[in-house]
């Protein structure tokens, strides 16, 4: 059994050795096999802006460059090539998503394109578990991946909580329940609060439970009760301290700058929570995505809207409250979109999807490359990923809040990919990621020639098909540290657009390719 | 803890197995109610509960104007001229809401809740009033009937048609969306990915044979029901994977669907699937391996075995010494619909009988339970509100620091008569609840009455000692003796029935202020 099941299903005592023998279960999965975090940056917050549903990149960021193989696929969704917005020279933006243009001009933004997992999951309840857990496609964790690092830091929560080293919540999910990115392994990190100013005053003590269903309930609510009780008086003071200055605020009609212009105002007022969940629904563009007849109308143009609305003032708000280089902001979803559309004008659940940092202290590029769209493209056809989603997660956990490699490796379980989401300190945007990793010519006749850098370790080659299946591990041996160039011959290989995936003890890497 | 099935022995059951099953099977029960079921054995209480009852009148025009139908009548089969599609909504979710609230002493309205969480659709996506009628009309007609004709019904149901894109699908252009949910969260459930695209009880390919099994299935507007339009529907070979016995259907028309559910069906794990559901539903969320063996896969075999009726399943698990083992009392957290009319039923409020205020009230009862996250008619997504499937919170997700304050306001208010509609005010008649215990003038019964009335499990003395301090702070018991002798003695005079009232109004408040209030 792997450690990590152990921690999931809290075996039994019998999986482990006998020198363990007087720790209780309890103790053992959050102290032993999870190395407390120390190292987090306690001055710098992450608000985490879920978009339920699934976004499709493809509308949002337009590859200009695979534009008519994509009008080909989606001929009644596609807008016409003049009427988006010029972003980059192979990006066109969709026209209501134009304040994004003005805040990667300001270098207040990265895009991560063609963020994804191997295996893809088309279920959307499976593929949020997934994202929001950080597993893998092949492996069921009920934790969150945020609710873990937070258990490391927090392992002893929610007893003795809030206490005067935490007078404020963990984790605070602006909304209805509390975030399941968040979820820890016994009991979720995150206070919920829908707005401000509610006051709430808990029952008296509640004194000792049995330990039966009834006292395991009683314990949880009277729990909630107090730090409720608490979460909300420290909340109330806190937004008394300080007001939102940014008038760019949509008056009315936006819920996700609603929930963000909450976020801005604690965090000024002096909030010491560091993680922050808001969310926006609507996502499931199956039908309707587009007007007919109207391909920049519909739905996805009112959420563009709203997403752009918000972080536009959001930022603009940090900024006035003088606190926006403590703050990074990550847009996810749960996949990305089908490249063909429907006949009703949508599209269906997809795969890879490009992910959004915003922030003052963000590496203002585009990383990866615009996803590859096939001159022919059949019904189930998807994008191949380029970057898994946990090695944004790790990369963040890294470089913004500069956990310790061992941690995140125990919250992600796998390798991840260090991506330099971070402007150096000359300001100057970093485009190449180490360690190296290119595969050329792409497109790829026979022979290909691949370089890589090895940090460490066995090093492992594998072919993935567009959507993400294994179809080979091409090499899987020990390498010596440093660069190696490979010849392989994919003279054999179908036509057809693939991606080669490299992992070695720390980092993992993939980079998409077509074989003519 | 007790695993067995066999029915528990007490007999008759007594006030606290009363109770306990009460709780488990309505919106709440009231003093007469569970008083009542003491009195029988376990199989008297579930041939009542088990009965079908009289179907409830429909929903009624009443808010707005109707061009078609004149207040008080019902609007369920009027055209759909004009502007009338939201205030029939909001008639519906305001009858709906009242039905719940006015249920008789039978399971079928709890019933509705589950089928509602299980085939979910959501008001404003369906949109048409009459279609989101007819659709409470089926779930209701199935409470604890057959599943598998409940799912086939459902299939072809106008609501579900529109909700999940069954009527934009065709052959030429299949939509997966309803095939996705009828494999996924419908009926056989999702298994582990062992393979590419194979969720061990169906497979990726299993959704897409689905999708063209179902093509062709439409809704009339006109006459508002659904029809099979033969020319859009695949009359292709659909083959199934393995796991089905790679089993084809071919050209059977407008019966293909039911060939799929009978396929789906004829596998036990549907069965198995679907009694889990229930016992979450019922008794606990947590599932170890000795409930897997012991109670859910007898109950499999029971509904395997009668055809996939619900009837017998429920009987037996909630005949069960399982299910009344004392370790469940108070396990299970209400659910905010729940806790909003269980705590209007058990306090006995009356809701006033003219139609405008009567619809009036159970449209604020409808929000209050939405503020405490549970919109009757909209759960969250088409899997149902996630307190029933997301692990490991399942329904502690009820509660969080959102939804106390919204649950601790409401209980405070009514309390405090503060919620006023078409120019009438709630009234908790908190004398009549004293005065239905058995001495209401010794505050220690009137309190452990009440508690009993109120809270899932029979509280320790130093809650009744607490409780006294909210009804009488710092004096001695005698003083309540007087001061209710002093009310009853002269009931006219308001300053002492004020007396009597706050501070009985102050102890139900502290009670159902208390985290046992929370849970059933």
């Amino acid at each position: 059994m792997k450690r990590r099941d152990f921690l999931r299903y809290g075996a039994t005592l019998s999986a482990l050795p006998v020198a363990l023998d007087g720790y209780s279960l309890h103790a053992i999965t959050r102290h032993l096999f999870l190395k407390p975090l120390t190292s987090v940056r306690p001055d710098r917050k992450l608000v985490l802006v879920q978009l339920n549903g699934g976004n499709d990149g493809l509308s949002t960021f337009v590859p200009l460059d695979q534009y008519d193989n994509l009008q080909k696929a989606r001929p009644n969704i596609i807008i016409p090539e003049n009427n988006l917005i010029s972003f980059t020279d192979s990006i066109g933006l969709h026209p209501y998503f134009g304040k994004v243009k003005t805040m990667y001009e300001e270098e207040q933004m990265l895009i991560i394109q063609n963020v994804g997992y191997p295996q893809p999951n088309l279920s959307h309840f499976r593929s949020k578990d997934i994202v929001t857990s950080g597993s893998s496609a092949q492996e069921v964790i009920r934790s969150g991946w945020m609710g873990r690092v937070l258990n490391s830091v927090h392992p002893d929560y929610p007893t003795g909580y809030p206490n005067e080293s935490n007078p404020h919540p963990i984790a605070l999910t602006i909304g209805s329940t509390a975030s399941q990115t968040c979820q820890g392994y016994t009991s979720n990190l995150s206070a919920v609060i829908k707005g401000l100013n509610t006051t709430y005053q808990a029952p008296g003590d509640p004194g000792t439970y049995p330990d039966t269903p009834h006292g395991k309930e009683m314990q949880y609510i009277a729990g909630v009760m107090e730090r409720t009780e608490v979460y909300l008086e420290a909340i109330g003071e806190v937004a008394s301290r300080a007001s939102n200055l940014s008038n760019h605020y949509p008056a009315s009609g936006n819920n996700l700058a609603n929930q963000l212009k909450i976020v801005a105002r604690l965090i000024a007022g002096g909030l010491n929570t560091q993680i922050y969940v808001v969310s926006l629904g609507g996502w499931d563009t199956h039908a309707d995505q587009t007007e007919e007849g109207l391909p920049e109308g519909g739905r996805h143009r009112e959420l563009l809207t709203k997403l752009s609305d918000a972080i536009y003032a959001f930022q603009d708000d940090l900024k006035l409250l003088g606190v926006e280089d403590d703050v990074l902001s990550f847009v996810f979803t749960e996949f990305g979109r089908r490249i063909k559309s429907n006949a009703s004008f949508g599209t269906d659940h997809g795969t890879a999807w490009p992910a959004m940092l915003f922030g003052s202290m963000v590496n203002p590029t585009i990383m990866g490359s615009n996803p590859v769209i096939p001159d022919t493209v059949g019904k189930d056809d998807n994008l191949a990923m380029q970057f898994d989603f946990r090695s944004v997660y790790g990369s963040i956990l890294k470089k913004w809040f500069e956990a310790d490699d061992e941690l995140i490796q125990q919250v992600l379980s796998d390798p991840f990919e260090t991506l330099p989401i971070l402007r150096t300190e000359t300001g100057i945007p970093v485009h190449s990621l180490d360690p190296l990793f290119e595969l050329y010519p792409n497109p790829v006749e026979s022979m290909v020639q691949i370089k890589l850098e090895v940090v460490q370790g066995k090093v492992t080659l594998r072919l993935f098909s567009s959507n993400g299946k294994l179809i080979k591990i091409l090499m899987s041996r020990d390498m010596s540290i440093g660069v190696h160039a490979l010849s392989m011959d994919f003279s054999g290989l179908e036509p057809g657009s693939y991606y080669l995936g490299m992992t070695d003890g720390t980092n993992r890497r993939s980079i998409p390719f077509i074989k003519l | 803890m007790n695993y067995s099935l066999e029915p528990i022995e007490a007999n008759p059951l007594g006030k606290e197995n009363a109770m306990h099953l009460l709780n488990r099977s309505t919106m709440g029960s009231a003093r007469d109610d569970y008083h009542s079921f003491a009195a029988l054995t376990i199989s008297e209480a579930l041939d009542l509960l088990l009965d079908a009852g009289v179907p409830p009148p429909p929903p009624l025009q009443i808010f707005g104007t109707d061009p078609n139908v004149p207040f008080g009548d019902t609007w369920v089969d009027a055209p759909l001229d004009g502007n009338v599609r939201f205030n029939r909504k909001k008639s519906l979710r305001s009858w709906w809401t009242g039905t719940l609230l006015n249920q008789q002493m039978t399971l079928r309205e709890k019933m509705v809740l589950f089928w509602h969480n299980h085939f979910v659709t959501e008001t404003n996506v369906v949109g048409i009033p009459a279609y989101l009628y007819d659709y409470n009309v089926l779930i209701r007609q199935y409470a604890t009937g057959n599943f598998k004709e409940l799912t086939k019904k459902m299939t072809v149901n106008t609501a579900m048609l529109r909700y999940l894109d069954g009527i934009k699908n065709t052959a030429a252009s299949p939509n997966e969306n309803y095939a996705r949910e009828l494999f996924e969260l419908f009926t056989i459930g999702k298994g582990p990915l062992i393979g590419d695209g194979n969720y061990t009880y169906y497979t990726e390919q299993d959704v897409q044979e689905g999708a063209r099994v179902l093509t062709g299935w439409k809704v009339n507007n006109s006459d508002l029901s659904a029809w099979f339009n033969t020319s859009k529907h695949d009359t292709g070979n659909k083959t199934f994977s393995d796991y089905y016995g790679n089993q084809s259907i071919t050209d059977q028309g407008s019966n293909e669907y039911s060939v799929l559910i009978d396929m789906i069906f004829d596998k036990k794990q549907t069965a198995r699937t679907m009694v889990r559901k229930l016992y979450r539903w019922f008794v606990y969320y947590q599932i170890d391996e000795e409930v897997e063996t012991q109670i859910i896969e007898p109950l499999t075999d029971t509904f395997f075995d009668n055809g996939y009726l619900i009837q017998p399943v429920l009987r037996k698990l909630l005949s069960s010494q399982h299910f009344f083992d004392h370790d469940f009392r108070g396990s299970y957290i209400k659910n905010p619909i729940e806790f909003t009319l269980g705590t209007l039923r058990k306090l006995e409020v009356e809701i006033p009988e003219d139609l405008m205020s009567a619809y009036e009230f159970w449209n604020l009862f409808y929000f209050l339970s939405s503020y405490q996250e549970m919109e009757l008619g909209t759960p969250p997504d088409v899997a149902g509100w996630p307190a029933y499937y997301l692990e490991p919170g399942f329904n502690e997700l009820w509660i969080n620091s959102a939804t106390l304050p919204q649950k601790a306001e409401f209980t405070s208010r009514l309390l405090g008569n503060s919620y006023t509609r078409n120019g009438i005010t709630l009234k908790v008649d908190v004398i009549a609840l004293a005065e239905a215990t058995s001495q209401p003038s010794n505050p220690v019964i009137l309190i452990t009455e009440l508690c009993e009335l109120l809270l899932p499990v029979s509280v320790s003395s130093e809650v009744i000692d607490e409780l006294k301090e909210v009804l009488i702070p710092g004096l001695p018991d005698f003083e309540w003796t007087v001061e209710w002798n002093n009310y009853l003695g002269d009931p006219n005079n308001t300053t002492l029935k004020e007396a009597v009232e706050n501070a009985l109004g102050q102890l139900l408040d502290a009670i159902m202020h208390s985290p046992q209030y929370y849970l059933m």
